[in-house]
């Protein structure tokens, strides 16, 4: 198990261990359901991590290798990319529509969904480069 | 070792295009931490106001709803947009560098993450501009005086702009937990990041526990004022005991939000101006982690006074936080111990940060215990404890960090004569602030008033503080002044001007695109200063 | 510091003692140390000095140490809690305490009076000195906190929620009470007293007020009615 596994198992079980100590003595339930939740989400990232986990092929976690035996690329990096600030923005659009009128944030939809295109868009180029 | 950078070096001339389009952790760093000092700056201003409001008694000088603007934007603002996020922004710079990486795991988000940051801080704000003026339910806006008690749509701002901010700091959180499992150097195992990183990772780890319950509270106060619902509405079925709970199982860890990472930052500048391995690592990540996990497990303490929660459980749980904080001191009295130490600026600070921190740290304490807590709960004695925690503490451990990594990061070294002349003014105008105001709220001076009566002793203590918080707005300018004349008259600082320790000062300052020509070593900690001092043993 | 002038307030004034001066030792050692540092370690040659990362028993024994002080803070906190919490099941008195937008309301039960105030005229809370008076509280509105500085000890006012606990005023006198949760616009100006008389002027209070058969409420610009020859709204002799 990496460290960073133990991390998220070791405090998945502490929010259990308090939650249920928590209800026994208080009852008290929003709580109680923050802290069983917060279980089952740090659980579900440990969960991920072991699933997924490519520890193997991990040079970082080997304590005897040197950065200069390493050859291979480290990994791709996104360059600049205007997508960002224009996903942000069509959000503050869509989100104070909400407040001020419907058409804000139709407007913000828009924006909101020519970013992601756009970002996908990015990852696509990168990817075949 | 080559520290010059063959790769070209994207600087400040890289234009607004450049800028707004950037996804280079460095760029983004700069981003926040240049923003993060705007909202300071606009924060700092209105806390002046409300000390010079304060100076006398009954003697206002804003009116009643201006004020609670004010207190309400100021809170929120040190908070959400000055503290957190500085924090997050030097993390953004120094954390791949530290840990040998080119960049973020996830660029493109990391962009978002500064562009929601920023444009939901301007969102806050902008309520100042509408016509029933901005949020006026204090930092906390407890319901239901923020859903049928503030009608105007100021507040709507503030909750539209917090979301925001809080999605940027979720992104951020996963950006900077990904770096670190993905993206370390070879040989950088877990077990030799630096400690600030260690900081960074539980900080994020908390980020996303804490953050999402804000988000659905912060929601919620939306449906319960736009959209017919009765969350927090006792005559309709609601709690607004409910929502207290909901929105300290965020507030508590947010404070450790605010502090782990500058916990972390004194823990690189202390060794090296001690000349000393950090004493106790394992220690030190052991109870970052345990503070982490036991912040998560007191929030109700912010509401012994309701009579509606158990007292002992939070008392229990906020007491036993003291002890790794506590151990924390141990580790970093043991550091400077039969050390060999220099003071520069950023030593001041660092100094500064232990001795200020330390009283916030007793007073944390003191009110861990509900009786007390009944007496101090809403005085003045809270305002003195957060601010020693979070201005006495982080807020020093800002200025320590800028001046350690302003030389790595622009490539010049800030003047230590401006800086010297700032940390007194700042340490003696924060005290003057703030040690009154304990004697205030044991008095009995509540929080948040506009005014206050001719009481025996409150008077002077406020305008002991009114005067303290001018000493400290100099302080502040002489800062601004020290960043203005180093950039303008540069004295180049080059790769390592402290003997520094950590990957940071293996390159060029200000460093190349992606970071290292090449990476020296790694078998401890500290792999600069292993390189620099082959046959020193630990 | 105020001294406390109920028997709660004794409580609460002990455990103060005792953690201020836990944290006068904790933080004066730490103080020291770091001056020590300070002063004793300054450069004073290119030497590296000795590297050392552990040494394990200072640690544990500060663990240690801080464990102990911090379980032993808790007992006394817990126990000192428990009799503040405690009510009478006999007390002289009870009222209903509601916080409202701004000002506070005073309801006695037992075919008591009730006191209404506003920011231009608190409310007084006539109480028999000496004497458990048990308090219900509760909110019309918004959070508000009812907070008497010289009792050491405030109970939040929250809608929907009913909260009490006891009170037993030891010194007599009048004691300034304020609002202690924000609660919009007059915040500042929602105070009240509290007036602690002997039990036989608390009685004699009670009696004019039944006698007067009227409820005494202030309205705003309104003239307060008084039944002849008593005092005016809940101030009895001291």
């Amino acid at each position: 198990m990496s460290t960073t596994e133990a991390i998220l198992l070791g405090s998945a079980t502490f929010a259990l261990v308090v939650g249920a100590t928590y209800w026994f003595l208080s009852h008290e339930s929003a709580g109680t359901m923050m802290l069983l939740t917060m279980a089952v989400g740090l659980t579900i990232a440990a969960a991920y991590l072991r699933l997924v986990r490519r520890r193997a092929s991990l040079p970082a976690d080997r304590p005897d290798v040197r950065p200069s035996d390493v050859r291979e690329p480290v990994g791709v990096f996104a360059s600049r990319s205007v997508w960002p600030a224009v996903l942000a923005l069509s959000c503050a659009a869509c989100l104070t529509g909400l407040i001020y009128g419907w058409w804000l944030a139709v407007a913000g939809a828009g924006g909101v969904t020519a970013a992601l295109v756009g970002l996908v868009q990015d990852d696509r180029a990168a990817r075949s480069r | 070792m080559s520290t010059a950078a063959a790769l070209p070096v994207p600087g400040p001339r890289i234009g607004l295009l450049g800028w707004l389009t950037t996804t280079n952790h460095k760029h983004i760093g700069i981003l926040y931490m240049t923003t993060t000092l705007g909202f300071f700056a606009l924060a700092g201003l209105m806390a002046l106001v409300i000390r010079a409001d304060l100076t006398v008694p009954n003697h206002p000088i804003v009116g009643r709803q201006t004020y609670a603007e004010l207190f309400t934007l100021h809170g929120t603002a040190m908070i959400f947009l000055v503290i957190a996020p500085f924090g997050l922004g030097i993390a953004n710079y120094i954390l791949p560098l530290q840990i040998g990486a080119p960049d973020m795991a996830y660029p493109r988000l990391n962009a978002l993450s500064y562009w929601l940051f920023l444009l939901g801080g301007l969102v806050v704000m902008s309520g100042l501009l509408t016509r029933d003026g901005a949020a006026a339910a204090g930092w906390v806006a407890y319901a239901p005086l923020s859903t049928t008690g503030s009608p105007g749509s100021g507040m709507d701002l503030w909750i539209v702009g917090l979301l925001m901010v809080s999605a940027s700091s979720i992104m951020t959180a996963i950006n900077l937990i990904a770096t670190t499992v993905l993206y370390r150097a070879p040989g950088m195992i877990m077990w030799r990041i630096p400690v600030f990183c260690w900081d960074m990772v539980v900080t994020s780890l908390l980020i996303l526990m804490a953050f999402p319950p804000l988000a659905a509270t912060l929601a919620m106060l939306l449906i319960d004022r736009r959209l017919g619902g009765h969350a927090f509405d006792p005559s309709q079925g609601g709690s607004a005991v409910v929502y207290q709970h909901l929105f300290w199982f965020f507030g508590h860890p947010e404070v450790y939000v605010m502090v782990l990472p500058y916990f972390g930052m004194i823990t690189e500048i202390i060794p090296v101006f001690s000349r000393k391995p950090v004493f106790g690592y394992t220690a030190f990540v052991l109870t970052t982690l345990a503070i982490a996990g036991l912040s998560m497990a007191v929030w109700a303490h912010h509401m012994f006074t309701t009579g509606a929660v158990l007292n002992p459980f939070f008392s229990a749980m906020s007491l036993l936080i003291a002890v790794p904080t506590g151990i924390k001191y141990v580790n970093w009295v043991g550091t400077m111990w039969r050390g060999s130490i220099v003071f520069p600026t950023a030593m001041l600070f660092a100094v500064g940060f232990l001795l200020n921190f330390l009283i916030g740290g007793v007073t944390g304490v003191m009110l861990a215990s509900p009786p007390i807590d009944f007496w101090t709960e809403d005085t003045y004695f809270i305002v003195a404890h957060m601010h020693y925690v979070l201005g006495g503490g982080s807020l020093f451990a800002v200025f320590a960090a800028v001046y350690y990594w302003f030389p790595k990061i622009t490539g010049v070294m800030l003047r230590e004569s401006w800086g010297r002349l700032q940390f007194w003014l700042v340490f003696v105008g924060f005290n003057a602030t703030f040690w009154p105001m304990h004697l205030l709220g044991l008095w009995g001076m509540q929080r948040r008033v506009v005014t206050y009566p001719a009481l025996p002793g409150w008077g002077a203590a406020n305008l002991v503080a009114t005067l303290g918080s001018a000493v400290l707005a100099v302080g502040v300018l002489v800062f601004l002044w020290n960043l203005w004349v180093s950039l303008r008259h540069r004295v180049p600082a080059g790769p390592d001007p402290w003997g520094g320790y950590t990957l940071e000062w293996a390159t060029a300052s200000p460093p190349p695109e992606f970071n290292f020509e090449t990476i020296p070593p790694i078998r401890s900690e500290r792999p600069v200063f292993d390189l620099h001092h082959p046959r020193a043993s630990s | 510091m105020p001294g406390g002038a109920t028997l709660q307030a004794g409580d609460i004034h002990h455990v103060w003692n005792v953690f201020f001066l836990a944290a006068i030792g904790v933080a004066g050692t730490v103080y020291i140390l770091i001056f020590w540092c300070i002063l004793r370690y300054r450069r004073r040659s290119n030497a590296l000095p000795p590297q050392f990362r552990h040494q394990a028993v200072v640690e544990t024994a500060c663990a240690v140490a801080a464990l102990l002080i911090v379980a032993g803070l808790f007992a006394l906190s817990y126990a000192a809690e428990v009799r503040i919490e405690r009510t009478d099941p006999r007390p002289a008195a009870t009222v209903r305490v509601t916080g409202f937008d701004w000002s506070w309301r005073f309801e006695y039960a037992g075919g008591g009076p009730t006191v209404t105030g506003t920011p231009d005229h608190p409310p007084v809370l006539v109480v028999p000195a000496g004497r458990p008076v048990h308090i219900t509280i509760t909110s019309a509105d918004v959070d508000h906190a009812f907070f008497v500085p010289g009792f050491l000890f405030k109970r939040d006012a929250m809608p929907g929620l009913v909260s009490s606990f006891d009170l037993v005023v030891t010194r007599p006198g009048t004691y300034r009470g304020e609002c202690a949760e924000f609660c919009g616009l007059d915040h500042a100006a929602m105070n009240f007293t509290v007036s602690a008389v002997t039990p036989q002027a608390y009685e004699q209070w009670l009696r004019t007020q039944r006698t007067a058969g009227r409820l005494l409420q202030f309205h705003g610009g309104r003239p307060q009615s008084r039944p002849a020859g008593a005092a005016a709204s809940g101030v009895g002799a001291p």
